[in-house]
């Protein structure tokens, strides 16, 4: 069974977004904070990354150079996914290698395809 | 403001109305009979000081309001462009912005060009040769120096009252700027802020939708889909809310080229197929084939025709037709777009109603379905004003209604070519 890091600080989203990956058939850790998505990521070596741009503890994006420069973690595929709608976030998460963009809320076939194509990856 | 000389012997005047002269020049003979001599033709028109030096002058004019200066060129410290020289400089800080040097004529023994050239240079406004020093002469001069002085002053305080305004604008734009830029960070926070649990909530009613906490009936599973096409729409909303705020905010910039028309057709109306489908409603596509391409951003055109098709489909009955025209007026190179449906129509009075926020059209069919607060249509007149365009409607009720806007095939620049 393939393994889904969830960083997500609000625990309602991060329980349901957990209960629908487990329904997709994925094993699903899950962390709230940027400061221990970094120990998480390399403990759990997850095939997708699922991050939160507005974290506590420093935003997605540094977590995700954190991640890119760690030779552990630096391929896994990492789908970005927050509420706010500022476009320049878009870009900027787009700018990473092997990584994705979703928007909150999303629906399941998005997270599905989006999921389908990291794998494919 | 000085006061214009008046150079009419016949009536009385008052000092207050004097024209302030100072004199300068080191011979107290010559001085006397001058003035004596312009106190018997001007009566009591001049108010006269005299000064002998550079110094003396110069302190004079820091202490007294002078009309005009008459200094001799070649005076004991130095010559009398000098006083000229020292006056303009101090006139000129800042803090004296709000008076003027006054203006000086400079006299001179012999009226030698080389006086003349240097008199004008250090910012004199006249000279005179001694010897030409009539009354008349020194009277006309005089008259002429105040007049050019009054003039300069004037013209001097209308330019500041523009600057002073001018920064007060600056600084009010600045302030609009700052609060536009607020409010529309504020938006982002709320849409931010309210999108989240949002999202929890779909989730949670898209699991149990899906079965994912046991099995459902039909029926169970068609309400749960109302419940989360609910949670869509307030997504859609604040989506609205904040696209009108960064329009508001100046943020929105268009990325305009020449495009081909066909795909936007084609994502437009793809766009709206879903929601026609369930309504049966059959959507009509006719574009000539001449109109080939636009100018325009690709993505807000589309976005505006979307819009426009899906207000279409939504405000027309089951069974009903939506049309897309899009045509080429030649003499005009306008690629013109019209969207077309059989609804309910729009009462005449409430045509331009339809295009402020918040807007909504009280119809029993849109009772029933109540969708949309109708930021929509202020969303679409708004990129289309960006864009140079204008969004234009005509209806009858119970007919249907006819949204319609044009772009040009070419840009503008291409357009005064081909002309």
């Amino acid at each position: 069974m393939k393994t889904v890091l969830l960083i997500e600080d609000d625990e309602k989203l991060s329980l349901a977004l957990r209960l629908r990956l487990n329904h997709m058939n994925f094993t699903v850790h899950r962390v709230a904070d940027a400061v221990r998505a970094m120990d998480e990521a390399i403990k759990s070596r997850p095939d997708v990354i699922l991050l939160d741009i507005n974290l506590p503890g420093g935003n997605g994006f540094i977590v995700a150079e954190r991640l890119r420069s760690h030779p552990d973690t630096m391929s896994i595929p990492i789908i970005f996914i927050t509420a706010s709608e500022r476009s320049e976030l878009a870009k900027r998460a787009n700018e990473f290698p092997r990584a994705y963009f979703l928007q909150k809320p999303f629906a399941a076939q998005q997270l599905q395809d989006t999921m389908e194509a990291c794998e494919s990856l | 403001m000085i006061p214009a000389p008046s150079m009419d012997t016949d009536k009385p005047a008052t000092q207050a109305d004097a024209v302030r002269l100072l004199f300068v020049d080191d011979d107290p003979g010559y001085l006397d009979l001058i003035i004596r001599r312009l106190m018997r033709e001007t009566g009591n028109r001049f108010s006269i000081d005299t000064a002998s030096n550079i110094e003396e002058a110069v302190n004079c004019c820091l202490t007294n309001d002078y009309d005009s200066l008459l200094v001799d060129y070649l005076l004991p410290d130095g010559y009398g462009t000098d006083i000229v020289d020292r006056l303009n400089r101090y006139f000129e800080q800042e803090e004296q912005a709000d008076r003027n040097a006054p203006p000086a004529i400079i006299v001179t023994a012999d009226g030698g060009e080389h006086a003349a050239v240097k008199a004008i240079r250090a910012g004199a406004v006249d000279f005179l040769a001694k010897r030409d020093a009539t009354p008349q002469a020194l009277i006309r001069a005089t008259s002429h120096a105040v007049e050019k002085s009054r003039l300069e002053a004037s013209v001097r305080q209308r330019n500041l009252a523009v600057e002073h305004a001018n920064v007060l604008l600056e600084k009010a734009n600045a302030q609009l700027e700052s609060k536009r830029r607020e409010i529309l960070s504020f938006y982002h926070t709320v849409s931010h802020e309210v999108k989240t649990p949002l999202a929890a909530a779909r989730e949670f009613v898209s699991l149990v939708k899906d079965g994912a906490a046991g099995d459902l009936t039909d029926q169970q599973r068609e309400l749960l889909g109302y419940a989360m096409d609910s949670c869509d729409q307030i997504k859609y909303q604040f989506t609205d809310l904040l696209e009108l705020a960064r329009i508001d905010s100046g943020k929105t910039r268009l990325q305009r080229k020449i495009v081909p028309l066909d795909p936007i057709v084609k994502r437009s109306v793809a766009s709206v197929t879903e929601l026609s489908k369930s309504k049966s409603i059959s959507i009509e596509v006719s574009a000539d084939n001449a109109a080939h391409s636009i100018y325009c951003d690709p993505e807000r055109i589309v976005q505006v025709l979307s819009n426009l098709l899906t207000n279409a489909v939504k405000f027309t009955g089951e069974n009903g037709m939506v049309r897309l025209d899009v045509s080429l007026e030649r003499s005009s190179g306008l690629v013109s777009f019209r969207v077309s449906d059989t609804g309910c129509g729009i009462e005449a009075e409430k045509l331009d109603l339809i295009f402020e926020r918040l807007y909504q059209i009280e119809t029993v069919e849109v009772q029933e379905n109540q969708e949309g607060l109708g930021l929509g249509l202020s969303i679409c007149r708004e990129l289309l004003t960006l864009h140079g365009s204008h969004l234009s409607v005509t209806s009858e009720l119970g007919v249907g209604s006819q949204f319609s806007f044009e772009l040009p095939q070419t840009t503008p620049t291409e357009i005064e070519r081909v002309q």
